[in-house]
């Protein structure tokens, strides 16, 4: 009777050990360090992203799509209101750098069917803009290279290249002059003119005239 | 013996919950670095453009600063400002370079980041400051190798090189102008024609015999 009674007590004792190591545990969890959550990417693939140059689009591919009315192609404009106001590309939409996480443009950012360009005078602030979308993984952000600056130098005012110059630098030139021309500037015009001032009238070329035939030779016996 | 079979069950069950209470542990794996910094808290950073630096306020107490150049390995080493300390993109996450830059930290001091220009050194800030470096700032410089010496020169930020609308309204007037000053020039520059000389016929060979 006693030992049954000892072996009982044993036993309640055992649960009572194996029920406080729950509840230790269960307290141990509230304990627990707060975990510091990591919204975004992790730091390794947001530096590996960076790392590329695949997020610059230079002003020669834009106008390319542009003109070729690509239907997948979002221009975002980062600069202030007032400076969009007064110019920006056409077709292009002002997301303020402020306003880049706002809940209006975040669904334009973040989704899958269309390439978001961004610009602004320079690429510093499209830059800035990107490494933010980079940052919550949208990974169909460009920025546009070099910016307005470089759109107006090469689109709306290209250089005449070198006349040594190899032949892709003609073409290049030449497909800037036509895209100019889309948007609505004669620069075709402005290139032809200072050639003509420059007093270097092209040489006519001199046809030489046909030569006859020889006569054959007459007379004989 | 019925209750011997029952805290047999209980304590295998026990040990059971055990195992997978340290195997849990076992796998759980930290990430190495995490970003501190929440997205909206490097967006409003970001625009706030506080952590560019120009070149005076950089002279001014440059003994409270150290220069990190974001350049790579090649670059850096052909020539960079002095005192500087080389840590491009790639190698920020490395435990070494967290490890100096914590120390600079502790030492009072912030790390003062230059390269080739400010919007290339952007990403390697915005990666440091998401990771707790606030005091990281951007010198506002661009700099150029040029015969083993660095040139220096200042940024102006996202500054427009001209005027958009004027330019491009003086280049749409441009055409009409042009097309003008081009007839002008024409006639000033008529073509010389030139007369091809006459070529001398060849003389018929006479007949004879």
């Amino acid at each position: 009777m006693s030992t049954d009674y000892k072996f009982k007590k044993f036993l309640t004792r055992r649960y009572q050990l194996l029920a406080s190591v729950l509840v230790l545990l269960a307290v141990g969890l509230v304990l627990l360090p707060k975990r510091i959550k990591n919204d975004g990417v992790s730091p390794e693939l947001f530096v590996n992203n960076v790392l590329s140059d695949e997020r610059f689009i230079s002003s020669d591919d834009l106008a390319d799509r542009m003109i070729n009315k690509d239907p997948s192609m979002i221009l975002v404009d980062v600069r202030s209101k007032n400076e969009f106001q007064k110019f920006t590309l056409p077709g292009a939409i002002n997301v303020p750098l402020e306003n880049f996480l706002n809940e209006e443009t975040l669904p334009y950012l973040d989704q899958n069917i269309y390439d978001i360009v961004l610009f602004s005078n320079d690429n510093f602030f499209a830059n800035e803009a990107w490494l933010i979308g980079n940052r919550l993984g949208f990974n169909n952000l460009y920025v546009l290279k070099g910016g307005l600056n470089d759109w107006f130098s090469t689109i709306f005012n290209p250089t005449v290249p070198p006349e040594t110059a190899n032949k892709e630098a003609f073409d290049l030139y030449d497909f800037r002059k036509a895209a100019a021309l889309y948007f609505g500037i004669g620069v075709y015009e402005k290139e032809s003119a200072p050639d003509v001032r420059n007093a270097s009238p092209k040489p006519k070329k001199v046809t030489p005239a046909p030569k006859k035939k020889k006569a054959a030779p007459e007379g004989g016996c | 013996m019925k209750e011997l079979e029952k805290t047999k069950r209980i304590s295998i069950s026990a040990v059971i919950f055990l195992l997978v209470l340290v195997i849990a542990l076992l796998t759980y794996k930290k990430p190495k670095y995490i970003f501190l910094k929440s997205s909206e808290q490097t967006l409003q950073e970001t625009v706030q453009k506080k952590y560019l630096l120009g070149q005076q306020e950089f002279n001014k107490d440059s003994s409270n600063f150290v220069l990190v150049d974001t350049r790579d390995l090649y670059e850096f080493n052909k020539s960079h400002l002095p005192n500087a300390v080389n840590i491009p993109l790639k190698d920020v996450l490395e435990e070494t370079t967290i490890d100096y830059l914590e120390t600079i930290n502790d030492q009072g001091k912030s790390p003062v980041l230059y390269g080739t220009n400010p919007s290339e050194v952007v990403s390697v800030w915005m990666t440091l400051y998401q990771l707790g470096f606030e005091d990281t700032k951007v010198l506002a410089i661009t700099t150029k190798n040029e015969r083993n010496s660095l040139i220096v020169s200042d940024y102006s930020l996202e500054k427009a090189e001209t005027d958009y609308r004027k330019t491009l309204d003086s280049l749409r007037s441009l055409k009409t102008k042009l097309e003008v000053s081009e007839k002008k020039v024409e006639k000033k520059t008529a073509p010389i024609k030139v007369a091809p000389a006459p070529k001398k016929k060849k003389s018929v060979p006479e007949g004879g015999c």
